[in-house]
């Protein structure tokens, strides 16, 4: 089969050409449309449902609406998890499906049954699907910026003028609008002189209803054409509410202005933005799932040109994030890194070879092999990101092995100046090494493609590099049996190849040491077993994370102030703490915090939140040496605003750690049961079993208890003397304290809505005795004090309700200090079951950071020994002897000892990509050594001398070792080197392969000869 | 989210099991910014507006009463215009108006004729000259004309000018404002031809809560601050009736006006900052200065307006500085809050 490629190839030259013509055609038009993102697509299929219901407690809301969803939900196929989150005034479901559900067909199904119980939910609520986004989705963040705009200016402009615009660029889900003030017509109720009036509330509700619409009518016929007749009555102004009747009494006419204030005012605000230490409104645009975010970004960039252009004089529109510029900062370093592989590739190609023709012939085999590996990643759907692009610099070093062999014995049968035609010399060069080139490919992809098999996060962020890999293998392997010979038929003369001087000098010397070290292994096999004694010590004591961070460039300080904190006195902080920040922190451009809730409800932080997001100066302009020595800066301003908490992250870090560890503890115990109380104190005696519980730290309990609310309960003798009930009552008092929409102004698309509220100039009620001594007034238009007619308490309940699958829990999360994770949760379970006893209908179940770990280890360690597997079967079917495979296995440990001397002398951590990079690193050990055993095992009996035969096979085989080795060592140097956004990830991997390599290789020149004669020695005659 | 719910608990822990510490370093509190406000003391505290009438009391108005009913009656004067004594305010005329006038006379007539006769024969009488029987009739005779004369000679004081023999104009009795009678009682028997309100009458009516109408000193208008006069003893289902003090011009208030009055309640209170006020496990506390410390001092809120509390405190606050600013980052330490 192979034979009749490369006979094909070399028979059919120009259809071969010009067919990779076309793949490197459609592989440059593919990169060209493929999606460019920082991340893969990391987040599960995920429909949300947020609903707002204005004055509800969260146990109201859990009751009436939570469950009600809930319920309805719980039978939906393909469901994963199903969780909720609900706080005063508003509730957050989120259904995970299992992977690969359809995301459409998803949200279809969640708002088919949504609807369907729609008209069971209380009235008066608001919401419904959230947009389909995902926690990456925040990618592009601007605030508008004119000072002689107000706040609710600005936020008209955006609301209106902005945000309808925005919303027609393809692939945005929505706009968010942050801060500011909504624009609103208020009707403030003079209950004086609407007891005057003889005017409640409901009269003026219904005189607006009726007043404010435009009636259709029909039409008349006019001789011979149509006139259509309709009623006017819409407000187009605030003097036409003002002058709406509400009463007559014997030609008294009551207009509205007359029993109450009216004037322009804006709705409660849950939230508020501030820039450099002054009010102000942000935008913030929310992408789609599995969209091109570039594409968007420039979409949202060329409309916002267009509509700055129309804003009022001197406004301007203050981009401080866009993802493309950390997906361009990203893709750069990896892109960079990619460059520079492929020129170092190509150097050390040149070096090894000494040959040019030879090594451009090889050269050209990694811009082919890399494009037609974009090709198939378009195809197959996967993005240029991160991952993707790190895959292809992995990839490079060992792309090009297979065609320096092709090109290598091509070059070889041509010196022996046969008689033969030169295509059929080549044919035959090709064909001889086309088995192992393809035995040796396959054993490189095999390592790779269980980890296509990896789940969770894991899983989501290194398939695309396993499926890059394997593409650009696949792709390397195809073109060194294709266009590679083809080229070398054009380009490669008859020129004998001999190796440089220099390579024969370290082929000597090489030999010379070998012979030497067969002749008295002892002191070499010793070092190789103390350093890999040291390096399994050393791996011990290697720091364990799952994944490390990569620098998004921003940073997002998160501060926590006092739970009960007002908004206007959580914004006075935040202001203080900008300006100190600005005033001494050089490096910080601009900062824009955000405290509390959005509007549309997909962060409904507390008003004590703030997340102060911080953009910083060209790295150029910096004083300090590194963003950790900025943060510094930043920790030592903000230690000195006590009472306030502070914690360091990035944009996309904040909302993935959301999303995958749902806490921030790496080990959390979550309790389910169904009575508050009951869980509340259950969490309190898990704290203090997790506290006691060795290698706790930093341990914290959620308090789901502990929510103050008033309670107003009606004393029913007295108030029904006034035909007072408890839905008068509330409505009356959700006027005064924070407003009620009673109908809405229609302006073209501007809709302002009509509020009847509390005049915002006397303060609202601003404790339990004015809300006791409030005036209502009856719906007999008498007035009473609020506490003559009810009892007003003030009661305790649930300030949060977290469910999942329809039951509350409560949480105890950890981190786990000097010991293994494994080991703290067992002894935790122990502990629990030991001092805890749970009544009928609660249960414990263990979950967090370390569940990722767990995971992401058992994954990988059923990958790993089916990756051996894979490679035993591979060299079992190559040698036939399970003697040489078991050689091959024995010089893995070598391997990977140098991965773990790379991790400790460069500082890494032991995580994720590191573990991936040891898989990697299987590969590249596995193909060396096949490389070397199989040379010695063919000349093994063309002498007596073993040692003399092993030594001088050896030698021979130093050289395609070294290139494989090296090129994949300096193929990754890149990534080693790379300082810039996006290099962290790959960093780890590239350091284990690098060592890895480092050892492996000294292993496969030294141990494994060494091996090999210890085990032939016996036999050979 | 969970993560921010996880702090929020974790802050909310503190919240229930702090402690509020006695005192505070200022030094301690680095860059916050600080500012400190003098707490004032206050005998009175405005409440929430009410409801009120101006109005008088039961009876202090005269009533303006004609002995017949003319055929017509112009006012000369509006309805609630004030009116100096002797102001015309209104012109009566018809036939009912000759009437009267002939009615007067012939009572004047037959008053002078049984006066003279009744002095006359007063001298015979305790000369016993005249029986007793004739003496009784004669004085009989004089006190029903003289009630009779009396009764039409009060309503004439009223006359201001008589215009023609159908014609009278009628004065006002005294200085105040002259309202116009009832529709009503323009057909009754016994004609009310209007009232006049003596100045000195004119009064805010309200109604205040039974347990705070005692404690209200102050009726504060858009013009003017009155005192309380009396709180009526009856209640009337929730509230007492409370009377004002008699309003001055100043007030510009008009009778039958229903308008807002602030009540001030008398109390012995201190204003902060609402800014000033913080609470900790529901108990509220404000932070005093005491030279380079603050000292978190307990309270209790009595009343609240738009930028201010007022509260009460065991401790004696007067002329002391209350912090106002960062108070919730205060509080955060209290908690023991701050840091990474």
């Amino acid at each position: 089969m192979l034979d009749k490629i490369i006979r094909f190839s070399l028979t059919q030259r120009v259809f071969v050409v010009v067919i990779f013509g076309v793949l490197i055609a459609l592989g440059i038009n593919a990169w060209k449309q493929i999606p460019i993102d920082a991340f893969p697509d990391i987040s599960t299929t995920q429909v949300n449902i947020i609903i707002k219901a204005p004055g509800m407690t969260a146990e109201e809301i859990e009751s009436q609406i939570t469950t009600v969803i809930e319920t309805e939900l719980l039978g939906i196929p393909n469901k994963d998890i199903l969780r909720s989150t609900t706080k005063y005034a508003i509730t957050s479901i989120t259904l995970d499906f299992q992977s690969n559900t359809d995301i459409y067909w998803a949200r279809q199904q969640v708002n088919e049954r949504l609807l369907s119980i729609w008209d069971q939910l209380p009235a008066n609520i608001d919401g419904g699907l959230a947009p389909m986004s995902t926690p990456l989705s925040e990618m592009f963040m601007f605030t508008i910026e004119n000072p002689s705009l107000s706040i609710t200016q600005r936020k008209h402009i955006l609301d209106w003028q902005i945000r309808p615009i925005l919303r027609t660029v393809a692939g945005v889900a929505d706009v968010n609008v942050l801060g500011g003030e909504t624009k609103t017509i208020q009707f403030s109720p003079d209950i004086v002189a609407m007891a005057n009036a003889n005017v409640s509330i409901d009269d003026i509700q219904l005189s607006l209803d009726k007043a404010n619409l435009n009636g259709s009518v029909g039409r008349i016929n006019m001789g011979t054409e149509s006139l259509i007749i309709r009623t006017q009555g819409r407000f187009n102004t605030l003097n036409d509410v003002a002058n709406l009747v509400v009463r007559n009494i014997n030609d008294k006419l009551y207009y509205l202005k007359d029993i109450g204030d009216i004037s322009f005012n804006s709705t409660v605000r849950y939230g508020a933005v501030t820039k450099d230490g002054k009010e102000t409104t942000e935008a913030l645009v929310v992408a789609l799932k599995n969209v091109n975010t570039e594409q968007v970004v420039d979409g949202v960039r060329e409309k916002l040109d267009q509509i700055e252009k129309t804003l009022p004089k001197g406004t301007k529109l203050n981009v401080f994030y866009d993802r493309k510029n950390l997906i361009e900062t990203a893709v750069d370093t990896i892109t960079s890194a990619l460059f520079q592989a492929i020129i170092l590739v190509i150097i050390l190609l040149a070096l090894f070879l000494g040959n040019v023709r030879a090594s451009l012939v090889v050269s050209t085999s990694i811009p082919i092999a890399v494009i037609i590996a974009f090709f198939l990643m378009h195809q197959f759907g996967l993005s240029a990101n991160l991952m993707s692009l790190g895959g292809l610099v992995i990839a490079i070093g060992m792309i090009v092995d297979s065609s320096v062999v092709v090109v290598e014995n091509i070059i070889s049968q041509l010196s022996k100046n046969n008689n033969l035609p030169r295509l059929h010399l080549m044919y035959r060069a090709s064909k001889a090494i086309a088995v192992p080139v393809f035995s040796g490919t396959i054993i490189v992809i095999m390592v790779f493609v269980p980890l296509l098999s990896l789940s969770g996060l894991e899983g989501k962020l290194f398939s695309p590099v396993a499926l890059t890999i394997v593409f650009a293998m696949c792709s390397a392997l195809v073109v060194s049996l294709t266009i590679i010979p083809v080229l070398a038929s054009f380009i490669i003369n008859n020129k004998k190849l001999e190796a440089p001087k220099y390579l024969m000098k370290l082929q000597n010397g090489y030999t010379k040491t070998l012979d030497k070290v067969l002749k008295a292994p002892s002191l070499t096999m010793i070092s190789f077993i103390l350093v890999l004694a040291i390096s399994a010590i050393l791996y011990t004591m290697l720091g364990k994370i799952f994944m490390p961070v990569l620098d998004e460039g921003d940073i997002i300080v998160q501060l926590e102030k006092s739970p009960t904190i007002s908004l206007k006195e959580s914004i006075d902080l935040d202001k203080q703490i900008e300006i100190a920040l600005l005033n001494n922190v050089p490096e910080i451009k601009q900062i824009v915090a955000r405290v509390g809730s959005d509007e549309l409800g997909l962060d409904p932080m507390s008003l004590n939140e703030t997340d102060v997001f911080m953009e910083l100066q060209p790295r150029d302009t910096w004083e300090a040496s590194s963003k950790a020595v900025i943060e510094d800066k930043i920790r030592n301003i903000l230690v000195n605003y006590p009472g306030i908490n502070f914690g360091f992250t990035q944009p996309i870090q904040m909302r993935v750690s959301e999303m995958l560890t749902g806490s921030t503890g790496a080990v959390t115990a979550k309790v389910f049961g169904p009575d508050i109380t009951k869980l509340s104190k259950l969490a309190h005696d898990i704290s203090k079993i997790v506290k006691n519980t060795q290698g706790s730290i930093d341990v914290q309990t959620t308090i789901i208890e502990g929510g103050d609310y008033l309670n107003v309960v009606l004393k029913p003798e007295l108030a029904s003397q006034f035909d007072m009930n408890v839905a008068e009552l509330s409505h009356f008092l959700n006027i005064q304290i924070d407003g009620f929409k009673a109908a809405e102004i229609i302006n073209g698309k501007i809709k302002t809505p009509i509020m009847f509220a509390s005049k915002s100039d006397t303060g609202g009620v601003s404790s339990i005795v004015e809300l006791e001594k409030l005036l209502i007034m009856m719906p007999d238009n008498t007035m009473s004090r609020l506490k003559d007619i009810a009892e007003i308490t003030l009661k305790v309940g649930p300030s949060i309700i977290e469910r999942e699958n329809a039951e509350r829990f409560a949480v105890v999360a950890t981190n786990v200090t000097g010991r293994d994770m494994v080991g703290y949760v067992e002894e935790l379970q122990v502990n629990m079951n030991k001092q805890l006893k749970l009544p009928n209908g609660y249960f414990i179940v263990y979950g967090g950071e370390f569940k990722n770990q767990i995971r992401a280890t058992n994954n990988l360690l059923t990958v790993i020994p089916l990756v051996l597997i894979l490679i035993v079967i591979i060299l079992f079917s190559t040698f036939n002897s399970l003697k040489m495979s078991g050689l091959i296995i024995a010089n893995i440990p070598f391997a990977l000892m140098g991965g773990i001397l790379g991790l400790s002398i460069s500082g890494q951590y032991l995580s994720v990509p590191a573990s991936i990079g040891f898989i990697a690193l299987l590969g590249v050990a596995v193909l060396n050594g096949v490389v070397m055993l199989s040379h010695i095992e063919s000349v093994k009996y063309k002498g007596n001398n073993l040692i003399k035969l092993i030594s001088t096979a050896s030698g021979d085989r130093l050289r395609p070792i070294l290139m494989t080795a090296t090129t994949a060592m300096f193929g990754l140097m890149p990534l080693v080197a790379a300082t810039g956004p996006g290099a962290e990830i790959q960093k780890p991997l590239a350091i284990v392969v690098i060592g890895g390599l480092f050892t492996s290789t000294i292993a496969t020149l030294y141990l494994l000869p060494i091996f090999y004669y210890k085990l032939e020695n016996k036999n050979h005659v | 989210m969970i993560f921010k719910t996880l702090i929020l608990s974790t802050f909310t822990t503190f919240c229930i099991f702090a402690k509020a510490q006695e005192t505070l370093n200022i030094a301690d509190l680095g860059q916050l910014n600080l500012h400190y406000t003098n707490i004032k003391h206050v005998e009175s505290v405005a409440l929430q507006p009410i409801k009120a009438t101006v109005t008088h009391k039961t009876g202090e108005a005269y009533q303006m009463v004609a002995p017949f009913e003319p055929q017509r009656h112009e006012f000369l004067v509006g309805n609630g215009e004030y009116v100096e004594s002797g102001k015309a305010v209104m012109l009566l005329s018809g036939s009912e108006v000759h009437h009267f006038l002939e009615q007067f006379e012939s009572a004047k007539a037959l008053f002078n004729l049984a006066k003279n006769r009744y002095e006359l024969n007063k001298k015979l009488f305790k000369q016993k000259s005249i029986s007793n029987d004739k003496w009784l009739s004669i004085s009989q005779s004089y006190f029903e004309n003289k009630i009779e004369y009396g009764h039409f000679r009060h309503f004439n004081e009223l006359i201001h000018s008589i215009k023609s023999e159908d014609e009278i104009v009628i004065k006002a009795p005294l200085d105040g404002y002259f309202f116009y009678p009832d529709l009503e009682s323009i057909n009754a028997s016994e004609l009310k031809l209007g009232q006049v309100l003596p100045k000195e009458s004119l009064r805010v009516k309200t109604y205040i809560n039974i347990d705070e109408a005692t404690k209200i000193k102050n009726l504060e208008t858009i013009h003017c601050l009155i005192k309380v006069d009396e709180v009526s003893q009856v209640a009337e289902g929730l509230f007492l009736k409370t009377w004002s003090n008699t309003i001055t011009d100043e007030c510009q208030l008009s009778f039958g006006q229903v308008i807002s009055v602030i009540p001030h309640l008398s109390t012995d209170a201190y204003q902060v900052p609402k800014s000033s006020v913080f609470t900790i496990d529901r108990s509220y506390y404000v932070l005093v200065k005491k030279g380079t410390q603050l000292k978190v001092t307990p309270i209790s809120l009595i009343e609240a307006s738009n930028t201010f509390y007022y509260i009460e405190s065991a401790t004696d606050l007067n002329n002391q500085e209350v912090l106002s600013t960062s108070v919730s980052a205060v509080q955060g330490v209290l908690m023991g809050l701050g840091g990474e």
